[in-house]
C-alpha cells in the first residue's frame, strides 16, 4: 500500500477543506457582458421563434405586490437561520419564456446604497437567488397581435442591515 | 435587457467653445437625439452611442446623461445610471433634481435620499412638478413609507394644498387622495380614510388601490359586507386591466400598489 508522508496528507486535507468550503465564497461567472450566476441556456423549443421583448412592454412585473415580496423574502431568509449584511441593492436579470417559465442564465447586480459596485456575502446573494426561484407565477406574455412572446425582466432586492426591505419593481 | 450592458463610455473631449450657446445646445440635441436616438428602441445599443456622441460633442448637455440614463434604470442598472443622472442634476439641478428625487422615490425606495432632493428642489421650484405631481406629493410618499405619519400628513395637505390653488376650486389628484386615505388608514384614522377613498372612487370608480383600502377600512370597522363589495370591485378592475394610472407603473410598482393577488388573499379571509 503507498503511504503517503504526513504533510502531504495535511495539505491535501487542507485543500479538499477549501474546495468544500470555498464555494459558499467563490466570484460568480464572470463574462464580458456580466456576472452570472448561472449561465445555462435552456430554451423551449416552442419559444424558439418567438419574439424577446421587455417586461415592461407586456406589463410582465411579477404578479405580487412589493410588500407581498418583500414579506416573503424575508420569511426565506428567516427560514435559513442566518445573519446576513450589508445594504444596498442586489439584482437579477434573466428571461421569462413564452410558456411563463423563468429561464435559468441569470445575470446579478450588485451595488451600495448609494449605487455604487459591490459584492455582498455570497450566502445571501445565493439565498436570494434560491427564493427567486421559488417564484413560479411569472405571467405568459403576449403582444398586441396576440403571439406569445419572450420577456427580459429583473427582480431587485433593496437591503438595509442584510434584511430585505423592498422589492423592485 | 442583456443587450443593455455595453454602454459605452463618454470619450474624453475637446470642449467646443460653441457648448455655451443654447441654440448650439439645442441643433446638438436635435441632431443627436431628435434625429438619432428617438427614431430608434431605446433598448437598441446605439441608443447610448447617440447620447455618447452628443457628451463627447458637448459635454454639459445634462439631458444627454438623462437621457442616456433612462433605459439602464428602467433595466435594474443602478451603478451604471444614477452617476449620470448625477451628473445630468449637476448640470441642471433645476431640471433634473426633481427627476432624480422620483426614480429615488418610485424606483429605487430611497425615501431618504428623495425626500432631500424634493426639498431641494423645492427650495428652487416652490410650485413645481414632477411627473404629474407635486414635489409634496412625492415628500408625503417616502414619508409614509418610512413610518413617518404625522410629516406624511403635513406633505399630503400640503400636495392638496397646492393643487386647490389660489382660487381653493383646483382638482385635487385622485392619487393624492388615495394616498392620503392609506395613511390614514395605516394610522386606523378610518372615518378619514373612507372619506378620502371614496372621493377617489367618486373620481375613478375603478381604481384598483382606492377600492381594496376602503375595502380593509370597511372590514376593520366590521362592515364586512361592504368591504366585500369593494374587494371585488378591485379584483374585477384589476383583471380589466384598470391601475392606479400613473405614468411609470409599468416599470416600478407605486407605494402600496397591488396585484389580484393580494385582493384574494384578503377575499379568503371573509369571515376570519
Amino acid at each position: 500500500m503507498l503511504r503517503m508522508p504526513k504533510q502531504q496528507l495535511r495539505q491535501i486535507l487542507t485543500l479538499l477543506f477549501l474546495l468544500l468550503y470555498l464555494p459558499g465564497h467563490s466570484q460568480n461567472i464572470v463574462l464580458p457582458d456580466g456576472e452570472y450566476l448561472d449561465t445555462t441556456t435552456a430554451r423551449n423549443p416552442a419559444c424558439a421563434k418567438t419574439p424577446f421583448v421587455v417586461y415592461f412592454n407586456v406589463d410582465g412585473k411579477y404578479p405580487r405586490s412589493s410588500a407581498t415580496l418583500v414579506e416573503e423574502a424575508n420569511l426565506f431568509l428567516r427560514g435559513k437561520n442566518q445573519r446576513y449584511t450589508g445594504s444596498g441593492y442586489i439584482t437579477f436579470r434573466f428571461l421569462v419564456d413564452c410558456a411563463g417559465y423563468r429561464q435559468p442564465k441569470t445575470e446579478v447586480l450588485q451595488t451600495d446604497a448609494s449605487y455604487q459596485k459591490i459584492h455582498f456575502r455570497k450566502e445571501l446573494v445565493n439565498e436570494l437567488y434560491a427564493f427567486l426561484k421559488t417564484l413560479t407565477s411569472w405571467q405568459m406574455a403576449t403582444l398586441p397581435n396576440g403571439a406569445s412572446t419572450n420577456y427580459y425582466t429583473y427582480l431587485t432586492f433593496k437591503i438595509s442591515n442584510g434584511k430585505v426591505v423592498a422589492v423592485i419593481p | 435587457m442583456a443587450q443593455l450592458g455595453h454602454c459605452q463610455k463618454p470619450v474624453a473631449v475637446i470642449t467646443d467653445p460653441n457648448c455655451g450657446s443654447k441654440q448650439y445646445q439645442d441643433s446638438l440635441v436635435a441632431k443627436y437625439l431628435d434625429r438619432g436616438a428617438h427614431t430608434i428602441s431605446y433598448l437598441s445599443p446605439k441608443w447610448a452611442l447617440y447620447c455618447d456622441s452628443l457628451i463627447a460633442a458637448c459635454p454639459n448637455i445634462a439631458y444627454a446623461y438623462q437621457q442616456k440614463a433612462m433605459p439602464l434604470i428602467k433595466c435594474g442598472d443602478y451603478a451604471k445610471a444614477f452617476p449620470l443622472v448625477d451628473k445630468a442634476v449637476a448640470l441642471d439641478a433645476n431640471r433634473w433634481l426633481a427627476y432624480r428625487g422620483f426614480l429615488k422615490c418610485i424606483f429605487t425606495k430611497d425615501y431618504a435620499g428623495a425626500i432631500i432632493d424634493f426639498q431641494r428642489v423645492a427650495k428652487l421650484k416652490p410650485n413645481g412638478r414632477e411627473m404629474d405631481h407635486t414635489y409634496a406629493f412625492y415628500e408625503g410618499l417616502c414619508e409614509m413609507e418610512t413610518g413617518n405619519y404625522k410629516r406624511a400628513e403635513a406633505a399630503f395637505n400640503y400636495d392638496m394644498l397646492l393643487q386647490r390653488g389660489t382660487t381653493g376650486q383646483g382638482e385635487i389628484h385622485f392619487n393624492s387622495l388615495c394616498y392620503a386615505g392609506i395613511l390614514a388608514l395605516k394610522r386606523e384614522q378610518y372615518a378619514q380614510a373612507q372619506s378620502y377613498l371614496e372621493r377617489c372612487l367618486k373620481m375613478y370608480a375603478q381604481h384598483p388601490e382606492a377600492n381594496y383600502y376602503v375595502a380593509l377600512v370597511y372590514r376593520a370597522q366590521g362592515q364586512e359586507a361592504l368591504a366585500m363589495q369593494h374587494f371585488n370591485a378591485s379584483q374585477r378592475a384589476l383583471i380589466g386591466g384598470y391601475r392606479l394610472n400613473e405614468d411609470n407603473i409599468f416599470y416600478a410598482n407605486y407605494p402600496g400598489q397591488i396585484t389580484e393577488y393580494e385582493v384574494v388573499q384578503a377575499l379568503k379571509q371573509r369571515g376570519n
